[in-house]
């Protein structure tokens, strides 16, 4: 019987397609930028993020195209409705619009139990907009998923299949009452507006998509790559994480040791330092391991395995504000000497 | 000789307590450090018997041999290791840093990566190695080098070959510590004089040849992506020709000018006719004509106040001005295009001022510029005739009040404006008999400025709202002005009969035109000298019209019931109040709530006008049976009220007292105007002249321009600009954030810049500007004074003292305690007292301030002495700085201690005293003080022995004593004098100080007789000035200007010898003033004039405040602030009479209906 779900997958396995399923993310990735302006950037962390399946935060003014980026991604990926779920939140929004109501039935018999079919709870690609508007109550449903991607059902923990996660946001809030759920966002990427440098594309690609919306067309659904191919590289670069091997002068190496040359590490730590010291950005324990992690995902994806200094431009999405976002966005490249 | 010390600390204490002597230790030595944590140093030196015997005593030994292989030191100290630090490194941005790039290789990476992040402070040398030659180093010196690059040598990163990059920051003249580390003794090691060292961690020391280093551009050379090309300039010949057209632009602008072709004449006779008086009257006409086209009428808008009015004319073109050429007008509807500069724009279309031009739209966006001479304009409404209809039977009354009094309108026959005729008269006035309103004929006779007889009710009494139920809001509007006139013709005081039978009828007017607050304060200003219930149930009818002044207890307690009702709900609540409380038989529901009442009309007493205020209290205090100490509790918040703001034109008297004389808004906008350009000119002027002074090099640069910027604030804030004071202050805030924070002025300038911030705020919030600054302020003042105590020049004590001088002399910023400036210096005789009396004025319980005031003062009395047995014991000096210093507090313990307080300071103006400094202006200060409180708690009989008291210290005191009492004493006094209603004393006073300065003689005689003392002079004139200021007062312009002219004669002259900066400051500051007291824009006039032509060395920076602001100009300034953001300027002279005359009759009712609750008891 052959084995359909990537999380079964063995390492020689995922070993064997590792590259096929890196060339079709890739040919995902740039396929789909055809369909937006100057969007390249931001689909590329898309698919760095969801490889890694660290969520991602799309940051920028209403009409910078974050809700359509989603939503072509999981097209792109050929989701059904069942695996996709997206909501936008606001202050009144309930747990039941999030998380399935209560089932009145099951209540009756003494059950408090709910009807999760549909809801966040069964998604693996999840989508949020204005994630900051929600209210507390939200805010820790949402904590809990994306901590520990569990779900309680009548106080006992259930596994969430939710592996990929977007959240959009115009604004990104001070209140520290937020900070947990912001800090569970490694990389934030600001949508900016294109009509400045791009008048033209921007018109001629914005009537297209109104064409393909009005014909209900979807060309970016193209099938390069699916939500298991995202699924197998996690694994297999999970995989590869864990993997200790010893080298012929019989040091053991790890994938640090492997796939990060002290020089680009050396750098890497140089640059870390320098932002928090000057730009007073603030980089958690949690976040740095995570953000090992991107990058190396970062590497795998666009240049098959070792950590280059291109890879940490994923620096540049570090802000935690705005005015941080703007200002790393100069920094960053500035340090790397692009 | 090889010597064994136990550790690494004994060594250091031998380098350091000098057992070895530094000769010794200065030497080449080999060293060897035991594992087991001894050193042991082999060393040639010759140690003295004296150095063997300390080192003996340190338990150093003497060895016979080395334990291992030895190192050689190049001195003792490098045996000592450098030690990291536990910060970690943060060098400053102007701070040197040596890299050490272990290869030339490396050189390239560094400055390219520097280059890129910014820094090209960067020069480089190259160090070859003694012993190796190929071993060629480079030295890369940066000053403030970029995080980023530090990093390289903090995280110790190999370059290239491996070895790490090393940054070394100067720790001591030419000795050079590894980034990270310090050394000890880095302070005692001393280079020789071509070399310098670079200590690397633990004990590597390198010498180097000292030698320069060589530019990094030197070694860089720049690429240009292409060859430059350079571009040669051409003449062009032809100028380019650009249409210019009309093109849509805002369709909802507004004409001011219609041109009317063709059958022009007939349709502006329409026009005419359809039209209201007060349209025709904002238009001016023109008829003109040109070759080949037919005639054009012009109407345009004159002036330019209001909005232009809605001029409804067929086929007409609007035009409305260029924004920027008053006299060039466009189509409504349109813009030029394209856009040009206004000088193009005139320089193209309307050159001439004197030409009226339009363009006139002949279509496709072309157009004709037409014009017609301004002078050509004439004002429609002299060329319209209106006439009665004779035969017209009299209109209805309601119905007149909505139709003109004149029905008929008339152009003459051949239909072009006619001449006006000068002997027959134009548009009938208001006051002419056949074309007044009935109502006005009837009520003229009614009222009209007669007198009510003894007997005779007044007129209020008779005018019943419900008479007149027909007026429009507009026509009300029209009666309220026409009675407004009314009561301002009356000659007489505000509370003269005739004005006071107006006052119900301007309320019903204020009822009827909708305005419930002047409503009301009309009704309370009739019914204050006498109660009547039916003028209280009008006034109700007013408050609450859909019940018709009735007042039903739901209604009732409904508003009981509102926990912070808003000003005027409050008031509604007072008016049911006041129409219950005089109700022969008040309801029963009532007086069960009369303690709910009370409380609720005393938590929101501030949102009432005090009359308002006062009556609800009285009334409720009768009906609660004589509840004293209620109403007593009461009058104690309205006099502090009183005391503390005075009157509050805009909650307290009616718009149009506060607006009499010049139109207020106007006024107020006129000396805002004025403010700024006033503030620029005394900027500039306070700036330029604070420079200099005595010790030039001490005062370059003190901020003196800044502290006028923060008074400007404080007064622009008093105007209402609360944005540009905000915006004054922000600026000045940079400034002394700029200053160091350890220098004296940055010391200094932060607190005095928190102090005036604090009243810039309060006025902007409309809250009191005086009282106690914030307490922390006082806190920080005082630790400026513990820090500065046993240390000589303390940075700290003296900007303790400039910032006690500056709240000494700033009236701005503290009137109450006035720390002593020289208490640091002097030995202070009233140090103590001084304390004590500063926790006195802490206390806030009334009976327990009092009771220390009176136990201050009889235990500072002169001990009884047996000999002089039944004389007066006399005010002792001490007694003489309580007075003055309590009697300010006394007004917190209620008029019956004030009275107790004032009645000791005749004896002590009488007295001299000879440890108390600047005896004249505490006398006069005390006086002032005495007067006010004397009147605020009405006892007139005080004022009197005051008055006299300052007569007999008048003619006693030495001339130039004199003048600065009369300074003192006038300008405030006769204000407070004038508030009170003390209008007798305030004749005397002006007398008695015309009589003290001028004696019988004119100004050029008192120059005169000070002929050989100008400084005497000065303050003479400065006191006729403080005369001329109540004389202004009273608006007797005639006489002040004498004076006023010799004072700006002698600030315009050259500054002479014998006068000092402090005489002139004087004169300015009293100039200053004095103008304020007149007419607003004859002040401002005045002001900038001074300003403008005062010679530069006039006021000096001569105080000793001198390195942190000029006290001098600061003083001027500070008197041209007051004087901008006073009363008199912001409400006019008028308005200004109107509210101190108020007050003067609310401070009579109110002592006059305690007087009687307490008689009853």
């Amino acid at each position: 019987m052959p084995k359909t779900s990537p999380d079964e997958l063995s390492l020689a396995e995922l070993q064997a397609e590792a590259e096929d399923v890196r060339k079709r993310i890739n040919k995902l990735r740039t396929s789909l930028g055809r369909f937006f302006v100057n969007k390249q950037e931001i689909i590329d962390l898309m698919c760095v993020a969801a490889v890694a399946q660290e969520p991602l935060l799309l940051v920028g003014l209403p009409g910078t195209a974050k809700s359509d980026l989603v939503l072509k991604f999981k097209d792109a990926l050929g989701l059904g409705e069942g695996d996709y779920f997206e909501y936008m939140l606001t202050r009144f929004t309930e747990p039941s619009e999030i998380i399935g109501a209560i089932d009145i039935r099951e209540l009756r018999e003494g059950k408090y139990l709910r009807r999760k079919e549909g809801k966040l709870p069964t998604a693996r690609l999840v989508f949020l907009d204005e994630i900051f508007k929600s209210n507390s109550a939200i805010l820790n449903i949402l904590l809990t998923i994306i901590n520990e991607k569990k779900f309680y059902q009548e106080g006992k923990p259930e596994p969430v299949p939710l592996r990929v996660m977007f959240a959009a946001t115009n604004e990104i809030p001070e209140q520290g009452e937020l900070a947990a759920l912001k800090d569970r966002f490694v990389l934030k990427v600001m949508s900016r507006p294109v009509q400045d440098d791009h008048f033209t594309e921007l018109i001629d690609a914005g009537l297209r998509g109104e064409a393909y919306k009005g014909l209900n067309q979807k060309p970016w659904a193209e099938g390069h790559a699916s939500l298991d191919d995202l699924l197998k590289a996690n694994r297999y670069l999970t995989f590869l994480f864990a993997a200790r091997k010893t080298d012929t002068t019989g040091d053991e190496q790890n994938d640090r040791t492997r796939f990060f040359p002290d020089d680009v590490f050396r750098e890497y730590q140089r640059l870390v330092k320098t932002l928090i010291r000057e730009d007073k950005i603030f980089i958690s324990d949690r976040k740095l391991v995570k953000l090992y992690k991107l990058l190396r995902v970062r590497a795998w994806l666009f240049s098959g395995g070792t950590v280059s200094r291109d890879d940490l431009r994923l620096l540049a999405y570090l802000g935690e504000s705005i005015a941080e976002i703007d200002r790393l966005r100069e920094k960053v490249p500035q340090l790397l000497g692009d | 000789m090889i010597l064994c010390f136990p550790d690494l600390d004994t060594l250091r204490l031998a380098v350091t307590s000098a057992a070895v002597p530094p000769e010794v230790t200065a030497t080449a030595a080999d060293v060897v450090l035991a594992d087991d944590g001894r050193v042991f140093i082999d060393t040639s030196a010759k140690l003295p018997k004296k150095a063997a015997g300390e080192l003996a005593k340190l338990s150093v030994t003497q060895s016979k041999s080395l334990p291992g292989k030895p190192q050689r030191v190049s001195c003792w100290i490098q045996v000592v290791p450098a030690q990291k630090n536990p910060a970690p490194p943060q060098p400053t941005p102007q701070q040197a840093v040596l890299f050490e790039l272990p290869s030339a290789k490396d050189l390239p990476g560094m400055v390219a990566e520097m280059l890129r992040l910014g820094n090209d402070r960067q020069s480089f040398r190259w160090v070859a190695s003694a012993a190796d030659a190929a071993d060629r180093r480079v030295l890369l010196r940066v000053i403030g080098p970029p995080y980023y690059t530090l990093l390289r040598a903090i995280d110790a990163i190999t370059a290239g070959k491996g070895e790490p990059v090393r940054a070394y920051t100067e720790q001591a003249p030419r000795v050079w510590v590894e980034l990270g580390y310090s050394h000890p003794f880095a302070d005692r090691v001393a280079p020789p004089a071509d070399q310098m060292l670079l200590v690397r961690h633990p004990r590597e020391w390198a010498f180097l040849p000292e030698q320069p280093y060589q530019d990094v551009y030197d070694i860089l050379k720049f690429d240009l992506p292409s060859p430059p090309v350079g571009w040669r300039a051409i003449d062009q010949q032809s100028k380019l020709a650009v249409p210019l057209s009309l093109v849509p632009g805002n369709a909802a602008d507004t004409p001011e000018l219609w041109v009317l072709r063709g059958d022009a004449l007939d349709r502006l006779d329409e026009f005419v006719r359809e039209s209201d008086d007060r349209t025709t009257q904002r238009l001016r006409f023109a008829v003109a004509d040109a070759p080949n086209t037919d005639g054009v009428v012009v109407l345009k808008v004159s002036g330019t106040r209001g909005s232009p009015p809605t001029v409804p004319l067929a086929n007409a073109t609007g035009y409305r001005p260029h924004p920027s050429l008053p006299h060039l007008f466009i189509p409504v509807g349109t813009r030029l295009h394209p856009q040009l500069r206004r000088d193009a724009v005139r320089q193209l279309l309307a050159d001439d001022p004197d030409l009226v031009v339009w363009l006139h739209p002949t279509g496709g966006g072309k157009f004709v510029p037409e014009s017609v001479p301004d002078s050509a304009f004439h004002p429609l409404e002299d060329w319209v005739d209106y006439v009665i209809e004779s035969a017209h039977a009299p209109l209805k009354e309601w119905v007149e009040a909505v139709k003109f009094d004149f029905a008929h309108f008339v152009c003459g026959d051949d239909r072009q404006p006619k001449p006006k005729d000068p002997g027959k008269g134009s548009k009938p006035k208001g006051g002419d008999g056949d074309s007044r309103p009935l109502t006005q004929e009837k009520e003229a006779g009614k009222g009209g400025g007669r007198k009510a007889g003894p007997g005779e009710q007044p007129a209020a009494e008779r005018f019943e709202a419900a008479a007149e139920p027909a007026r429009k809001p507009n026509e009300w509007k029209v009666r309220r002005e026409e009675l407004q006139k009314r009561f301002l013709a009356v000659d007489g005081p505000l509370d003269h009969p005739d004005r006071v039978a107006l006052w119900p009828q301007l309320a019903a007017a204020n009822a009827g035109a909708g305005d419930l607050h002047e409503a009301a304060l009309c009704w309370v200003n009739a019914v204050w000298e006498q109660s009547d219930v039916d003028a209280f149930r009008q006034w109700c009818r007013t408050e609450f019209p859909d019940t018709g002044g009735e007042i039903s207890e739901a209604e009732f307690g409904k508003h009981l019931k509102q926990p912070d009702p808003p000003r005027g709900e409050v008031r509604r609540f007072a008016a049911a109040v006041c129409l219950l409380t005089t109700q022969p038989n008040p309801p029963r529901w009532f007086l069960a709530k009369l303690t709910d009442v009370q409380k609720l009309i005393e938590a929101n007493e501030p949102k009432l006008p005090v009359r308002i205020a006062w009556l609800t209290a009285s009334r409720l205090g009768a009906v609660s049976g004589a509840d004293v100490l209620g109403l007593a509790r009461m009058r104690d918040r309205l006099l502090q009220r009183l005391l503390e703001r005075g009157l509050n034109p805009e909650l307290d008297l009616p718009f149009f007292l506060r607006t009499a004389g010049l139109n207020d808004s106007e006024r107020v906008r006129h000396v805002r105007d004025e403010a700024h350009a006033l503030h620029k000119l005394v900027r500039a002027w306070a700036e330029a002249g604070a420079k200099g002074g005595t010790v030039p090099t001490q005062t370059e640069g003190n901020p003196t321009g800044t502290y006028a910027d923060l008074l400007f604030a404080y007064g622009l804030a008093k105007l209402g600009e609360t944005q540009a004071a905000a915006k004054l202050a922000d600026a000045a805030s940079v400034v002394f954030n700029r200053l160091p924070a350890e220098s004296k002025p940055g010391i200094a300038g932060r607190l005095l810049y928190r102090a005036f911030r604090h009243r810039v705020d309060q006025a902007a919030n409309g809250q009191p500007t005086t009282g106690r600054l914030p307490d922390q302020l006082y806190a920080e003042l005082g630790e400026y004074d513990r820090k500065s105590q046993g240390v000589s020049n303390s940075p700290f004590g003296e900007a303790h003292y400039a910032v006690s001088r500056m709240l000494e002399q700033s009236h701005v910023l503290d009137l109450y305690e006035r720390p002593d400036p020289y208490k640091k210096f002097t030995v202070d005789y009233e140090g103590e007292l001084q304390k004590r009396l500063v926790n006195v004025s802490k206390i806030t319980d009334p009976v327990r301030l009092a009771n220390e005031i009176r136990n201050e003062y009889r235990a500072h009395a002169r001990k009884a002495d047996p000999k002089e047995r039944g004389k007066p014991s006399g005010v002792t000096d001490d007694q003489f700085i309580i007075l003055w210093y309590c009697l300010p507090l006394s007004a917190r313990c209620g008029g019956e201690f004030a009275a107790e307080m004032i009645r000791l300071v005749p004896a002590a103006l009488r007295q001299s005293y000879q440890k108390v400094a600047d005896v004249p202006k505490k006398q006069g200060q005390l006086l002032e003080r005495g007067l006010f409180l004397a009147g605020h708690f009405d006892h007139r009989d005080l004022v009197v022995s005051l008055m006299d008291a300052f007569g007999e210290v008048l003619a006693g005191a030495p001339a130039d004593r004199k003048f600065e009492l009369v300074n003192v004493v006038a300008g405030q006094s006769l204000r407070s004098l004038r508030k009170l209603g003390l209008h007798d004393q305030i004749d005397r006073l002006l007398q008695k100080l015309l009589v003290t300065v001028l004696g019988v003689g004119t100004l050029a005689d008192l120059k005169a007789a000070h002929a050989s003392r100008p400084d005497v002079w000065l303050k003479a004139l400065a006191s006729a000035l403080s005369v001329a200021g109540g004389w202004l007062m009273f608006g007797l312009t005639d006489k002040a200007t004498p004076i006023l002219d010799a004072a700006r004669a002698e600030l315009f002259a050259p500054p002479g010898s014998k006068t000092l900066m402090q005489d002139n400051t004087r004169l300015a500051v009293a100039y200053a003033t004095t103008v304020g007291q007149g007419d607003a824009e004859a002040g401002v006039k005045r002001l900038k004039d001074l300003f403008g032509k005062m010679p530069a060395g006039k006021i000096t920076n001569g105080y000793t405040t001198a390195p942190y602001y000029s006290r001098s100009h600061l003083n001027v300034v500070e008197a041209v602030v007051l004087t901008l953001a006073s009363d008199d300027f912001a409400l006019g002279a008028a308005g200004r009479r109107w509210l101190e005359d108020d007050e003067f009759l609310v401070r009579r009712r109110i002592h006059r209906d305690m007087r009687a609750q307490l008689t009853e008891l």
